[in-house]
Formats: structure tokens, C-alpha cells, sequence
């Protein structure tokens, strides 16, 4: 009997839903979450794979002989997949609703990969594209500068964003924050980033809005990304007119690898090259250390480590009214970044370590200047899909900083001579910041989404917390075209060393923006047009004065627009893109404590880039760059000090000139060979201003201030190249 | 695996990039696979494959009918049949995402639909190879076999169009390639597509219709000792005389080109490709 009864059991309840019965219909429609039928949706069985696809009128039918518990599953491309538990036979009509693939909302405006709709500023720019830019000189910050929003200022690496100064855009590799991320970055030379494009991955770059997880960043942040673990193992040699550089990158394994690369830069043989060589005492020189490392140690989990020394030098010939002598300057700085990824179900997590330090020394006259910071940092995020439209994100920061000064500045700015009175200073400022962040990301519907965040910090450098709502909407009005719209309050903690004791001022608050942004893409997948207008307004802002001491409490306003367009010119073989920038921007001036032009006010930046590919050998390009000149503030007459036996500047109105326009073509050119088994071998050849215009980068002065002296370019007519090939085993 | 198109890849060994991001590129092929989906909407109810309903499915079988599948719509130049089975595809790796035979054939599948939109829809076959290119990494992850690599080396090669893309997917193609040849030294098919590659490939990078000519001879030999356990990949033996037909044929030798082309046909009678397309270019018909 129990046998009967087990037998009866397992043939009733065992193999009910695959019981092989009449056939049944499986029927219903599918529609997107405004109620309009969706045509080509995949319906089916998941146990045994039936089913059909959705007609005009979004319906499906399909016959089964399954029974039972089963799944409905309905794909279409671009829509969140659908799962619905059913009971076979159903009773009646399915009516499912899709919704859209959520639209990245990411503050992404650089990347490597394709382009993507998304938060504000969104535009792609991947390691080629940067090695392809003529004039970038391979240099990810300067193929950066030839975007929108951003203002040329002078031929440096710095990234001047929408009317603010160099140090308020963020840099950040693996999530941790490089406190220095340019080469021979000093007032008397032409800085350069320090990253090579083929250690990243992407790098997301965002000229203003960013969500909350972004903190102690006033007007941008740009965040690279070090690239995956190697598919291959190769060596690698590059020699150029300008230094040498090896690298090696080993694949040990499907989950396991790690690259290393060794670079010297001397460019004595380029200044003599290009007629430049008696500027320099000594010409710039530096030498650099990276490596890094990817284990995936898991679906879905990695561990990565990145690690960077770099030391740079050197030695420029300088005249100013007071004196004459060698401005010298020698840098290192090192980064070291371990960071996380893993997942646990559909729950992101992300953590890093990191530990990124520079120290300078400078020395001019009676100036002399030895800086050393160093930052230590943890983070960790984590982000939960709720269910389908909305997700949740939230982290935590600490960073600390620790900022040794010291040296001494001349009394009086225009007196650099060797026997000039000075403020002689050593301190060591340490303090914590503490960060945390909330954000939701809704999609109320098909076509908008929505990301609402909050953040707040603490430091101990200002004692107190800042709390920074911010929030943004992208409407997607067709499959072109896409609007969106940002408003935010962001805070930045100034410069350790303006809280130092002698020149600076411990009571320094956190300085703060608020950022409003509209804006709208066009995107057919050939062309891209994006137009967008901002306003920012700034407040507590702190900055040196020309004698180095500290002036807190300056307000400013930013107000401008930008236009970019990236399209291929299929029938020239042509791929380009423009971006034009235009500003008004004016914030105090920390000499007089007048409002006054910002420094960094290039009204007009034009940028137009130009690649064209020759089969599958040769790549050529073409970079045309216009700006602006930016206001600086005029001597307008000057006093003899019989004491000192020198003349002193009388200033004019603070930032009431411009230097002339600026303005420069630059050429390259790469061509690609094989000569052995897996080899591969690029010879390049740019030309840097090749027009060899003349462009001012500022004014000195004779030694009464009667005569002003234009300093020109540092970049006349110039030509580098070089050759790199590859070595895989 | 027939290709009426023309491939534009080139030798896949070039320089070092980023990594290209997989999810978007999904995105994007799933995006512009609608027409096609559309157009077999009206024609097809795509029932439960043959013997499946009403029983459990064995993802064996489902393997084994996936390989037949793409194996007869792309000899027959079938390209309904090859969207039917690309959709059958996707639900299987929908049912288990997690076996590795169905996401390679998933990936061949969207590589063969590359092939057949390449010279039509440049972007929309772009848009399959890098779908592809996830199938087959997934593949690889869960369970590596030689035709995986080979697959990913061929459709990463294929995406070359110019001396940017050459440096940016070159060296990842020819490291897919090597692992291939590592994992599969004996492997007919990993030969055949190394030979498609260097057929394709000007002779300044490796390449040239000498190279490939070596590549072809060399894997009609192996495939005279293949036999590939179901639902093992098993395709290419006829595609390898097609090949070896172009090859001759661009190197000015009709007589051999035609013989080659002969014996893919005896190989597979219904071969479209050769029948009506390589054969007519050469003039003559068969050989009576």
C-alpha cells in the first residue's frame, strides 16, 4: 500500500510541470512601461526553451505540453530581462511589462570604449585617441585639454575647469587620490602628467555635477583607471630623441598578470635639436618606475596593485629685474594603490589602500622652497540594486595628510636677489578628512533617470563637517537626443600648508561651489553633438598672495558654455572632433581682495583634432588649438628703493589685462610595421607648433619695469620622434 | 563555417591596449540584432528544439543541436535559419549560463552573423563580434577547448579596420591565437582560421597568399585524422578546400583552385558558398 502511495505521489507531484499532456497555449503581449507594445520581444519557456516572438502588437503565442511550475522568460534588446513563475496551463493572457537597461549614470566624460549616454558631460576619449592627438605628446591630461569645459591656460599638463584653478579638479588612480599628479609641475616650467595612456584603462573625467561619492573637489574630477591584467607577455622598447623606455608585461596565467615599466627622459639632445638648449642649466630630465598587477581571484572579484616612483629635475635659466640666476627644481613622488572588487549575489563591493606621496625642492634666489606631503588612504563602497529602476550606493573615505614646509620666501615678492630680507618658516601640518555618501539612482521611467545623493565630510584641518547634496536628471526625449541637468554643492579643503602658522591662517573653512548645469546630446552613433551651459558660484575660496601668506574669503562666479562635436567623415576616412568653450568667470583676487577677472578666464578655447587612417599602416593627424589670452595684472609704473638699490613694481587694477591670442597647429604622424613573428613596430614623427607662431606665455620686465618683455612659447616650431616595438614571448 | 562576405582582418599581432569593455558592447550587438528578429517573427514560432519538450533539457543535447544547426545554415547560407538558431542560442545560455560548450556556440553563432552583415552593416557586424568576443571569453573562463581561443583571435581580427584598431586588438588577437595553437597544436580548425587570418593579412605583417596556403594544406591534413567527439566543434573540413580554392585562385592557378572547390563540394553537396559564388568567379563550372 505504501508503495501505491509513493508511486502515486512521485506521479503526481515528481515530474508534474514536464508531464507530457495536450498541448496548451502560452499567450499574452508585451509592452515597455508607458504601456506601448513592444515588437521582437523573445517569450519563452525556460525549462524547455518554447516559445516565440512578439508580433507588432507586442503578442506572443506559443503551444506547450509542459505542465506545472514553470518560467516565463522574455528578452529583448536594450530591456531589463523578465522572469515570471507560472503555472502551466495558464488561465489567461500574459501582460508583461519591460523595462529600459538602466542608462549608465556614471560622471563620465572620458573613457576608453564607446561612447555612452549618460550623467552630464559624456564623451570618450580611450588610449589611442590620447597617443593619436597630435600636440598631446602621449600625455592623457593634455589629450583631456582638447575637450569642453576645459580652459587653456598657459602649455602646461593642468587641468583649468570652467573658471577654476588647477588644484580644484581631483586626480585619482584605482579610486585613490594623487596629491601629485604632474611632472615638473613649478611656476618656471611646462608640467606634464604623469602617467603613461597604456597604463590605463579609462579615464572618466568630469568637468562639473559629479555625484556624491566625489569629495573634496571644487570643480572636477578626473578618474583613471589602471589597466586590466595582460592577455599576452611581451617586452617592449621605445627610443625617442627625448629618453628610453622598456617595459614588460607577463601574462601568467588566465586569472594572474602583471606589467613593469622603466622609462629615463634626458632632453638635452631635443634642445639642441630644436635650438632650445642654452635656456637650461639643466635641461628637464626625469625617470620613472611603474608596475602593476591584476589577480582574478574569483568570478566576479579582482585584486589590483599599481605602484609609481618618479623623480624629475631641472635647471632654467631665468632674468628678473632683481635677478638673474638658475631657477632649480628636483621632485619625486610615489603612489601606491592596492584596490578591490567583488560581488556577493547582485551586491557590488570596492575598497582600496593607498598611499601617495611628493616631495620638491625649489630654489631661485632668496626663494627657496623644500615641500614634502605625503596621503594615506582607505575607502569603500558599495552599491545594491533594490529592484529593477533603482539602486543604492554608499561609501566611506578617510584620508590623512601630513604637509612639511620649509624655506624662505622673499618680504617683498619683487626682490628674489640672494641678500633679500626673507620669512624663514619650517612647520608640519597633519590633519584627517573624513567622507561618507549616500546616493539613489531611480528610473521612474523608460526615458528618465534620476540621482539623488548626499555627502559629507569632516577634516581637522577646518574643524568642521560640510554636508553637500547634489543632484541630477537625464531625460531621454528619443534615441538621439538626451537632455540633463545637475545642480550640486561641493567642498574642498584648502591646501595643508595655507593652515601653516607663519604664512597661513588656521581658521580656514572648506571652500565651496555650487554648480548648475543643463545641457543636451545628439547621438546617432556617427555623429555627436552635445551643447551644455553652467553657472558656478564660488565662496570661502583661499589662495596665496605674491608673498606667499594666506587670504582666505574670496568669493567668485563662473557662467559659460560649451560645444562638442565628434563625427567620422566616412567618405574622407576622416575621424575629428571640435570642442569650443566660452566663459565669463571672475573670483577675488587675493592681492588686492578686489573681485576680479579669474586668472584662468580664457573666454574663447577652440580645439579642433583630425586623424586620418592610410590603410592599415600609417595614421596621421592634425590639431589646431585657439584661445584667448588670459588676464594678468599690469605694472604700471614702479619706485626706486635707494636702500635696497632696486625698483619696486606698482601694480595696476588686478587682472585688467589679457596676454595676446594664443594659438598653434600641431602635426603627427605614426606608421606600423612588422618584422618578425608577432612583432610589431610603430616609428612616430610630431611636429609641435609647426607654424612656430609666437605665443606669450607672460610678461617680465626690465630692471626699472619701464619695458615690458614677452616670454614667449615654450614649445617654437619643434620636432620629436621616436621608434617602439614589441618583443612578445 | 562558410563566408560568403569578405573578412577585413589582419594578422592579429600588433600592440598593446585597454582591454575593450564587455558589457556596453553587449549591449549594442543585442541592440541591433531587432531587424533581424523582427523579419523571423513573422515567419517562425520558434517550438522547443526536437525531442526536448516535455522533458528535461540536457544541455548536452542542447549543444550538440546547436552545433548541427549552425553547421547546416552556414553551409546552406541560410541566413534565416542561422537568426533561428541564434535566438535557440541565447535561450540556451539563458538556461545555463554557466556551460561552457553553449557559450561557445553562442559565440560562433554571433561570429558566423558578423560574417554574413560585414560588408552590409559594418557597425552592426562590429557590434556582433564583440558579443561574441564575451560568449567566447566566458566560454574560455568556465572551460577552455582550442576552436574557443581560435574563435576569439578571428573575431578580434576581424574588428581591425585601420593602423589604430590594428594597434589596439592585434596584440590581444594574436595572443588568442597562441593560446589556440597552444591548447590545440593538432586542431584542424584552429590551422584553417590561422590561414583565413593570413589570407587576409598583407605579407609586410606575416601574412600573404603563400602563408595561407601553408596554413590550408596543413589543416586538410589534420582534418583527415579529426573526429571530434558530439557536441565537439566539427566544422571547417569542406571550408578549408573553399579556402584553399580562393587561395589558389588568387595566386593564378584555376586548375587547382577548381580542383580545391570540387572537393569541398563532394564534402558538402549543398556548400552555397562555393557552389554559387568562388565556383562562378572562376568561370567554367565543374569539371564534367
Amino acid at each position: 500500500m505504501w508503495l501505491v502511495c509513493i508511486a502515486a505521489f512521485a506521479l503526481i507531484i515528481g515530474p508534474a510541470h514536464l508531464a507530457a499532456q495536450e498541448p496548451s497555449t502560452v499567450a499574452g503581449t508585451v509592452s515597455d512601461a508607458a504601456g506601448q507594445p513592444l515588437a521582437g520581444a523573445d517569450a519563452f519557456l525556460l525549462q524547455t526553451l518554447e516559445g516565440s516572438l512578439t508580433d507588432q502588437a507586442g503578442g506572443f503565442s506559443f503551444n506547450t505540453r509542459a505542465t506545472g511550475p514553470a518560467t516565463v522568460v522574455v528578452q529583448k534588446p536594450g530591456y531589463l530581462e523578465v522572469r515570471l513563475a507560472v503555472d502551466l496551463p495558464l488561465d489567461g493572457p500574459l501582460a508583461i511589462a519591460m523595462h529600459f537597461v538602466p542608462i549608465v549614470l556614471q560622471p563620465i566624460t572620458v573613457e576608453a570604449g564607446a561612447f555612452r549616454l549618460g550623467n552630464l558631460p559624456d564623451v570618450t576619449l580611450d588610449d589611442l585617441e590620447v597617443v593619436r592627438t597630435p600636440g598631446a605628446a602621449a600625455d592623457p591630461f593634455r589629450a583631456i585639454q582638447t575637450f569642453p569645459g576645459l580652459q587653456s591656460v598657459g602649455e602646461g599638463a593642468g587641468l583649468f575647469v570652467r573658471g577654476g584653478d588647477i588644484s580644484e579638479t581631483r586626480v585619482l588612480l584605482d579610486g585613490a587620490t594623487v596629491i601629485s599628479p604632474f611632472r615638473l609641475d613649478t611656476d618656471r616650467t611646462i608640467s606634464f602628467g604623469r602617467f603613461d595612456p597604456f597604463q590605463l584603462r579609462g579615464i572618466h573625467f568630469s568637468a562639473g555635477g559629479f555625484g556624491a561619492e566625489y569629495g573634496d573637489a571644487l570643480s572636477a574630477i578626473a578618474d583613471l583607471r589602471s589597466v586590466d591584467r595582460p592577455t599576452s607577455s611581451e617586452l617592449g622598447v621605445t627610443a625617442a630623441i627625448g629618453g628610453v623606455s622598456g617595459g614588460l608585461q607577463i601574462d601568467l596565467s588566465e586569472s594572474v598578470g602583471f606589467r613593469a615599466t622603466a622609462t629615463h627622459s634626458d632632453t638635452d639632445l631635443l634642445m639642441r635639436l630644436n635650438g632650445r638648449r642654452d635656456e637650461f642649466d639643466a635641461v628637464p630630465r626625469s625617470s620613472d618606475l611603474s608596475g602593476g598587477g591584476e589577480w582574478a581571484y574569483r568570478d566576479g572579484g579582482s585584486l589590483k596593485v599599481f605602484a609609481l616612483v618618479q623623480t624629475d629635475g631641472v635647471g632654467v635659466r631665468i632674468r628678473d629685474p632683481s635677478y638673474s640666476g638658475v631657477y632649480r627644481s628636483d621632485a619625486r613622488a610615489d603612489l601606491f594603490a592596492v584596490s578591490g572588487l567583488d560581488h556577493v549575489r547582485a551586491v557590488a563591493f570596492e575598497w582600496g589602500l593607498a598611499t601617495s606621496g611628493s616631495r620638491k625642492d625649489e630654489d631661485f634666489g632668496a626663494f627657496r622652497l623644500d615641500r614634502d606631503d605625503r596621503s594615506i588612504q582607505a575607502r569603500a563602497r558599495m552599491e545594491v540594486p533594490v529592484r529593477p529602476g533603482v539602486a543604492v550606493a554608499a561609501g566611506a573615505e578617510m584620508e590623512h595628510r601630513d604637509a612639511d614646509l620649509a624655506g624662505s620666501v622673499p618680504v617683498a615678492s619683487h626682490d628674489n636677489a640672494p641678500n633679500a630680507a626673507t620669512t624663514v618658516f619650517s612647520s608640519r601640518q597633519s590633519g584627517v578628512r573624513l567622507g561618507g555618501f549616500g546616493e539613489f539612482e531611480l528610473q521612474p521611467s523608460n526615458a528618465l533617470r534620476v540621482l539623488i545623493g548626499l555627502r559629507t565630510d569632516r577634516s581637522t584641518f577646518t574643524g568642521r563637517a560640510t554636508v553637500d547634496p547634489r543632484l541630477s536628471a537625464t531625460w531621454r526625449l528619443t534615441e538621439q537626443l538626451t537632455l540633463a541637468g545637475a545642480w550640486g554643492v561641493f567642498h574642498q579643503v584648502p591646501d595643508p600648508l595655507l593652515f601653516e602658522p607663519t604664512l597661513g591662517d588656521s581658521s580656514l573653512p572648506a571652500m565651496s561651489a555650487h554648480h548648475w548645469i543643463g545641457g543636451a546630446t545628439w547621438n546617432d552613433g556617427i555623429r555627436l553633438v552635445r551643447v551644455e551651459a553652467y553657472a558656478k558660484r564660488y565662496a570661502a575660496l583661499a589662495a596665496r598672495t605674491r608673498t606667499g601668506s594666506a587670504r582666505g574669503g574670496g568669493t567668485g562666479t563662473a557662467r559659460g558654455f560649451d560645444v562638442f562635436v565628434k563625427e567620422e567623415l566616412g567618405f574622407l576616412g576622416l575621424d575629428g572632433r571640435i570642442a569650443y568653450s566660452f566663459i565669463r568667470s571672475e573670483r577675488t583676487d587675493p592681492d588686492s581682495g578686489r573681485l576680479a577677472p579669474s586668472p584662468f578666464d580664457a573666454t574663447h578655447t577652440l580645439n579642433l583634432v583630425l586623424n586620418r587612417g592610410v590603410g592599415n599602416w600609417l595614421d596621421a593627424g592634425v590639431a589646431y588649438r585657439a584661445a584667448t589670452g588670459v588676464p594678468f595684472t599690469p605694472v604700471r609704473d614702479a619706485a626706486f628703493d635707494p636702500d635696497r638699490g632696486l625698483w619696486e613694481p606698482v601694480y595696476g587694477t588686478p587682472l585688467s589685462e589679457r596676454l595676446p591670442r594664443y594659438a598653434r597647429i600641431d602635426l603627427s604622424a605614426s606608421v606600423l610595421q612588422s618584422y618578425w613573428s608577432d612583432n610589431t613596430t610603430v616609428f612616430f614623427v610630431s611636429i609641435m607648433n609647426s607654424l612656430d607662431r609666437s605665443n606669450v606665455r607672460e610678461y617680465r620686465y626690465s630692471r626699472d619695469y619701464s619695458e615690458r618683455i614677452p616670454l614667449e612659447t615654450p614649445f617654437p616650431r619643434s620636432i620629436y620622434f621616436g621608434v617602439t616595438t614589441t618583443l612578445p614571448f | 563555417m562558410s563566408c560568403p562576405c569578405k573578412p577585413t582582418h589582419v594578422t592579429p599581432r600588433l600592440m598593446p591596449a585597454a582591454p575593450v569593455p564587455r558589457s556596453p558592447a553587449m549591449l549594442r550587438a543585442f541592440v541591433l540584432l531587432p531587424a533581424l528578429v523582427v523579419l523571423l517573427s513573422s515567419t517562425y514560432q520558434l517550438g522547443a528544439p526536437r525531442g526536448l519538450a516535455a522533458q528535461t533539457l540536457d544541455p548536452v543535447e542542447l549543444a550538440e543541436r546547436l552545433r548541427t544547426g549552425l553547421d547546416e545554415a552556414s553551409v546552406a547560407g541560410d541566413d534565416d535559419a542561422l537568426g533561428h538558431t541564434v535566438i535557440l542560442a541565447r535561450r540556451a545560455v539563458t538556461a545555463f549560463p554557466d556551460h561552457a560548450l553553449l557559450n561557445h556556440y553562442m559565440g560562433y553563432a554571433l561570429y558566423l552573423l558578423a560574417q554574413r552583415t560585414m560588408e552590409t552593416d559594418m557597425r552592426a557586424a562590429h557590434a556582433s563580434l564583440e558579443e561574441a568576443e564575451s560568449f567566447l571569453e566566458r566560454s574560455i573562463e568556465l572551460q577552455p577547448i582550442a576552436e574557443s581561443h581560435a574563435l576569439l583571435s578571428s573575431a578580434l581580427g576581424m574588428r581591425i579596420d585601420g593602423a589604430a584598431s590594428a594597434m589596439s586588438l592585434g596584440m590581444r588577437s594574436g595572443a588568442a591565437m597562441g593560446r589556440a595553437k597552444a591548447l590545440g597544436p593538432d586542431n584542424p580548425r584552429v590551422r584553417l582560421l590561422e590561414g583565413i587570418s593570413a589570407f587576409h593579412t598583407p605579407s609586410m605583417f606575416g601574412g600573404g597568399h603563400e602563408a595561407a596556403l601553408e596554413h590550408f594544406l596543413a589543416a586538410i591534413e589534420l582534418f583527415a585524422e579529426d573526429a571530434p567527439k558530439p557536441p565537439l566543434p566539427a566544422w571547417g573540413h569542406a571550408e578549408a578546400y573553399a579556402w584553399l580554392g580562393q587561395t589558389h585562385a588568387a595566386l593564378g592557378r584555376s586548375d587547382e583552385a577548381r580542383a580545391a572547390y570540387e572537393r569541398a563540394l563532394e564534402l558538402e553537396p549543398g556548400y552555397v558558398w562555393v557552389r554559387e559564388a568562388l565556383l562562378p568567379q572562376l568561370g567554367g563550372g565543374l569539371t564534367p
